[in-house]
């Protein structure tokens, strides 16, 4: 779409389950592989996913998510939203401790978008191996494999 | 060239010729790729002719394969899905691999300038089957399916 719909996409995490899946089709596709999420179809289900992003609870361990757009890439009809994710005051983040270890993540969302504008295809990527390192998993290096030291001209 | 074919193309030469790859792309810093998470363009961002020689050259190591599975067409863009292998590396992410062949699956946005050339490659692979192949304790509940118990992860 645009940045201010990724914006308002994002938002809607913060603000409600409700809200999120107004932004979606009643035919619509989601799909996060990273949480094992393929071919999610049903607006129940998709409210039930995004319920955790709309925690306002910092005590509960579920954490509070913010979330930055990095830019928009597309038209009106598909598009690449990239984005940044910092999770406060979260506890268990995939059976990994993370409390008291802050740590944030960059992931990228592709959508399909029909004439209403509404979301029919959402493909949505991020960085999980990267987390592992920068919470302190032994042994997790920063990348999967070795690369060189960039050099300055 | 359909576009699956040509996503067929760029993730073949990525695997097996660095020089038809760089063929695929705009001129030295016409283009961006970041396959990571970028702390610092310096190191995370790939722009240059010798950025893109030096920090491709791992995928043509001949330890890891490429299969494209999915491809959604935009106007001046695609989005690709594929498959993940790796084959013989002595280990991922510093963690040993033990003669695993570990496998998962990826995703690469791609954007295009009017010649044709790639602008931006946007490429996130799922590296949570690949570390829990590698023995992290990662889970991965189906939280969202109705009548999930919390209580079940113990």
């Amino acid at each position: 779409m645009n940045y201010a719909f990724a914006v308002k996409w994002l938002k809607a995490f913060r603000e409600s389950a409700d809200a999120i899946c107004e932004l979606y089709a009643d035919d619509f596709v989601f799909e996060d592989p990273i949480l094992d999420q393929y071919q999610i179809r049903d607006k129940g289900d998709l409210g039930r996913i995004f319920v955790l992003y709309a925690n306002k609870d910092r005590e509960n361990g579920l954490g509070v998510h913010n979330f930055r757009i990095r830019g928009y890439e597309g038209d009106h009809r598909s598009g690449l939203i990239r984005w940044e994710w910092t999770p406060e005051d979260c506890a268990n983040f995939i059976g990994i401790d993370v409390k008291d270890k802050p740590f944030f993540a960059q992931g990228h969302t592709f959508h399909v978008y029909n004439e209403e504008g509404k979301i029919v295809r959402e493909s949505s990527w991020w960085d999980s191996g990267s987390i592992m390192h920068d919470v302190g998993v032994p042994g997790v290096a920063p990348t999967p494999f070795p690369v060189a030291e960039p050099a300055l001209a | 060239m359909t576009d699956i074919a040509y996503a067929q193309k760029w993730a073949h030469t990525r695997i097996n010729d660095q020089a038809a790859h760089r063929d695929l792309y705009a001129g030295s810093e016409e283009f961006v790729i970041e396959t990571r998470k970028v702390n610092d363009h310096l190191g995370d961002t790939i722009s240059t002719d010798d950025e893109f020689r030096q920090d491709l050259a791992v995928w043509a190591d001949g330890r890891q394969s490429m299969t494209v599975t999915e491809v959604f067409s935009g106007n001046g863009h695609v989005m690709i899905h594929w498959d993940y292998e790796v084959a013989g590396a002595d280990a991922y992410r510093g963690l040993p691999t033990d003669g695993k062949t570990l496998t998962t699956k990826a995703s690469t946005f791609l954007a295009f300038n009017d010649a044709g050339k790639i602008i931006l490659e946007s490429t996130v692979v799922n590296e949570n089957p690949l570390l829990q192949q590698l023995g992290l304790p990662i889970i991965t509940p189906h939280y969202w399916e109705e009548g999930f118990d919390p209580a079940s992860l113990g």
